[in-house]
């Protein structure tokens, strides 16, 4: 492996990398015309940035590249005009092969699976083992079984890690027979603040509350009185619901120099942003088997979508 | 220890403890004050949280939507590290606490997180169920004009404490500091203070040790400058006194030689004169020892003589009386009677002459009497007279070889005896004795010599009565108490008194005014008064004018006892 990090650059190669990095960053659509197949063009889903600040993420990702190319001493990773795509392009892109890689939301993996890479995925490591989504609702409340939830007001976290969670909803109803979270839900509301999830249920504000798992056991920490007045109604199986992939046929050593960088993201302050941003504490590379619990739960709700009915029935029962 | 300190340390010392005590009185005002400050920045920005989140989660909590309280409660937490803790409290207890990594809801009674008054306060304290040493700051939760419930913001207390420390630090450090240069400036300010002073002792102790020309040179400008000024002028001044002195030194030097030389011939002349001196003296004592011998012979002889002068009397009066006595016209009666023995009885009834003689036999029996008592009177006195010439004889016999006899004797007894002995003189020359006697105690004396010495004052006031002076002649004999230890004994008289010229003299060996006089019996009197411890003195208002004699004995033992040793 490349100790890239102990590596000392003279002040012209120093000079020469910036003025590098900084003509590919103002040269849009340069990026297939490479002259090192070595130099990967990356991107980002903006679905994998839900409830986070973009811009902030976009000023991480770009002093990263910098930081990395300056260590490295060549460039190693050109980004699109924005390194956020929104995300009918990146699957536009995917399957085009017009980028190298990239960093998406299981619902987009399940649509270009067959354009990527299944060797190599990288995930964030609290995402390793996947996540559970919990649906929670007040000791006190009425609601006993999921069935009781109907026409109740749930309040869902708006998050990149709840990605799956309207697949799992749905399944989860559909399996129980029930109407579409759409039609048997009184409201759904989404927001990005955690408390704003689960006080409102411990407050008696609204009914249910659907989030992470681990969002949970931290909301837990901060008030046990939360643990013994809410409970779960229902769990998910453990899914991974971002990732970050490589495309097929990808440059193999810019591949495996950028896979490197991303692993270390850590070590240079640009990564240390990056992986705040995402809450993590770093990056870890598993096999494409770990999408496979993503990928079963997307295709039963695929199925669920297909059958359902044609005159959705909305509000309390 | 004054001269261990010195006037620059103790003129430092007042300066820097004056400084010292600025500095302390300083810290105790300021220290507390920016304390207090602290506290009212940490009260303010409490203040201000608490506005913040009452603003921001007003309507929520009068709603009930506690969730947005914590939220932004949370928000506030983790945006101010100085926050330890929110609470906000509804006016029926429910609460929900805030904490950095914790939140719960709880019911909160009692007084301490609704207080009665509904006023924004700040305390520094240990807040309940915090455990810890925080500002508790307390504001009502208004909203609009309902009375919701009480915001409680809990601020740590590490940058206070920290501020507090660096207060103490830099209060400390500045407190040092300052110590160190109020000691400095002291030290300056004592030196510059003392220097015009340490020269202005040089120079005085340079003068003092003799350089009278060593001045004071100092331009202070001020009292020491005037000071130093005044020394000079003094000091000039003493210049010229020493110059004067020095020359009436030489002077003096010079008189006090041939005063010398004229001393060590005097003393030869002196030498040779002490040893002509010691020849003379021994002359002289030769014929002192003469001269003591005749004085005592004359005193024998003229208290003798007086005595002799009262026996002569005594026995020429006794003569008298044999000559004047009827005894003879006894032996007539005897011759009569035997003449007519023959018919005694018949003369002795019949005939006048023998009628008259048994009341004549009477009244001579009584007259012969009365001549036998007045005889044995006068024959008593005479041998009175004669124990006394006795006592006079052996009185002198012992001036050479012993002292003489005290005893306790009552003046008033004493003077008796005197009176005894001329009481018959004087009534033979109708001469009135008046007696004046306080009642005094007795006193320790030599009897005869004291008798003897008013033996004489009396006969000579009987002789100035006699010579002339008033009529009737007097003499008073009087006794008073001087004092504690000494009495008085006055013979007066208003004879024919002593001229104040002679008042004098009348003490001394030789001198008397009597045709038959001797010159010794006043002298001899003034020597027995001082052997006896007193003092003999006369006053006399003048010719004429009667003179009276005083003799002062010591009452007491010691002064007895130092007559004792001086006899």
């Amino acid at each position: 492996m490349v100790n890239w990090i102990d590596r000392r650059m003279s002040r012209r190669q120093c000079l020469a990398l910036l003025a590098g990095a900084a003509t590919t960053a103002i040269m849009p659509g340069f990026c297939l015309g490479q002259n090192d197949p070595r130099v990967l063009c990356v991107g980002v889903s903006t679905d994998t940035l839900a409830g986070a600040n973009i811009n902030d993420a976009r000023a991480a990702y770009k002093v990263w590249i910098q930081e990395v190319s300056r260590t490295l001493g060549r460039v190693i990773a050109q980004v699109i005009p924005d390194i956020f795509v929104p995300s009918e392009q990146m699957i536009r892109m995917i399957r085009q092969g017009t980028i190298d890689c990239f960093g998406i939301t299981a619902p987009e993996y399940a649509k270009v699976a067959d354009f990527i890479d299944p060797d190599s995925m990288i995930l964030q490591d609290y995402l390793a083992d996947g996540v559970e989504y919990v649906l929670v609702v007040h000791n006190n409340s009425t609601y006993k079984k999921l069935e009781d939830l109907r026409g109740a007001q749930l309040v869902v976290h708006h998050h990149r890690d709840m990605a799956l969670a309207p697949a799992w909803l749905g399944t989860l109803l559909a399996k129980n027979h029930l109407p579409p979270p759409e039609h048997f839900f009184g409201d759904q509301l989404l927001r990005d603040s955690l408390t704003q999830v689960v006080l409102p249920v411990f407050f008696r504000r609204l009914d249910a509350a659907c989030l992470l798992r681990t969002h949970w056991e931290t909301a837990v920490e901060l008030n046990p009185q939360l643990g013994r007045e809410l409970r779960f109604l229902a769990v998910s199986p453990k899914l991974v619901p971002i990732l970050i992939c490589f495309r097929r046929k990808c440059n193999p050593e810019g591949k495996r120099i950028l896979t490197d960088a991303i692993l270390r993201i850590s070590s240079l302050p640009g990564g240390q942003q990056i992986v705040a941003l995402y809450q993590a504490r770093g990056f870890v590379e598993r096999p494409g088997s770990v999408m496979k619990s993503a990928l079963e739960l997307l295709r039963q709700y695929e199925g669920v979508l297909a059958n359902l009915p044609a005159a959705p029935q909305k509000g309390r029962s | 220890m004054l001269r261990a300190t010195g006037i620059t340390g103790r003129t430092t010392l007042l300066a820097w403890a004056i400084t010292l005590a600025t500095l302390s009185f300083f810290v105790i005002i300021i220290v507390p004050e920016q304390k207090r400050d602290l506290q009212a920045g940490l009260e303010s920005k409490a203040r201000g949280v608490a506005a913040a989140l009452q603003g921001e989660v007003a309507a929520a909590a009068v709603s009930e939507d506690f969730s947005l309280v914590v939220e932004h409660a949370m928000q506030v937490l983790s945006g101010d590290k100085s926050v330890e803790f929110l609470v906000v409290v509804k006016n029926d207890g429910y609460s929900v606490v805030v904490q950095r990594n914790a939140w719960h809801v709880e019911p909160h009674s009692g007084g301490y997180w609704r207080p009665v008054t509904r006023r924004p306060a700040g305390a520094i304290e240990v807040v309940p169920g915090f455990g810890k040493r925080l500002l508790h700051y307390a504001m009502p939760f208004d909203y609009r004009s309902l009375e919701w419930g009480w915001i409680h913001v809990g601020l740590s207390l590490e940058s206070y404490d920290r501020s507090v420390q660096e207060v103490y630090r830099r209060t400390g450090i500045l407190v040092v500091v300052c110590i160190l240069l109020s000691l400095f400036a002291s030290v300056l300010y004592a030196r510059h203070f003392v220097r015009p002073i340490l020269q202005l002792q040089a120079v005085v102790e340079q003068v003092a040790n003799g350089d009278l020309a060593a001045r004071a040179n100092i331009k202070s400008q001020d009292e020491l400058e005037q000071l130093a000024n005044a020394f000079n002028s003094m000091a000039d001044a003493i210049l010229h006194r020493d110059e004067a002195l020095w020359e009436a030194k030489r002077d003096l030097e010079r008189r006090v030689a041939e005063r010398t030389q004229e001393l060590r011939e005097q003393i030869v002349a002196k030498d040779h004169a002490h040893t002509e001196l010691a020849d003379a003296q021994k002359s002289l004592m030769a014929l002192s020892r003469l001269s003591g011998m005749a004085e005592v012979a004359t005193g024998v002889l003229h208290n003798v003589g007086n005595v002799l002068n009262s026996i002569n009397v005594s026995a020429a009066i006794i003569a008298d009386r044999l000559r004047e006595s009827r005894i003879g016209q006894l032996g007539d009666l005897a011759r009569q009677l035997q003449e007519q023995q023959n018919h005694l009885g018949d003369f002795l009834a019949n005939d006048p002459r023998g009628k008259r003689i048994l009341p004549y036999l009477g009244k001579l029996s009584a007259r012969l009497a009365q001549e036998r008592d007045e005889l044995c009177k006068e024959a008593a006195g005479l041998a009175q007279h004669v124990s006394h010439v006795k006592e006079i004889v052996a009185m002198q016999q012992t001036y050479a070889r012993a002292s003489g006899v005290i005893e306790k004797i009552p003046a008033a007894s004493l003077l008796e005896d005197v009176i005894s002995i001329v009481q018959p003189s004087l009534d033979r020359n109708g001469i009135v004795l008046q007696r004046e006697f306080e009642d005094l105690p007795p006193l320790m004396t030599d009897r005869h010599k004291v008798l003897q010495l008013l033996l004489n004052l009396v006969r000579n006031a009987e002789d100035a009565v006699r010579s002339g002076g008033t009529l009737p002649r007097k003499i008073i004999l009087r006794v008073q108490r001087l004092d504690e230890d000494r009495l008085r004994i006055q013979v007066a008289d208003n004879g024919i008194g002593i001229l104040p010229e002679n008042l004098v003299r009348i003490f001394s060996h030789g001198f008397t005014t009597k045709k038959n006089g001797h010159g010794f019996g006043l002298h001899s009197g003034a020597l027995a008064a001082s052997q006896l411890g007193g003092s003999l003195t006369a006053e006399s208002e003048g010719p004429d004018r009667g003179a009276t004699f005083t003799l002062e004995l010591p009452l007491q033992a010691q002064e007895a006892a130092r007559y004792r040793s001086t006899s």
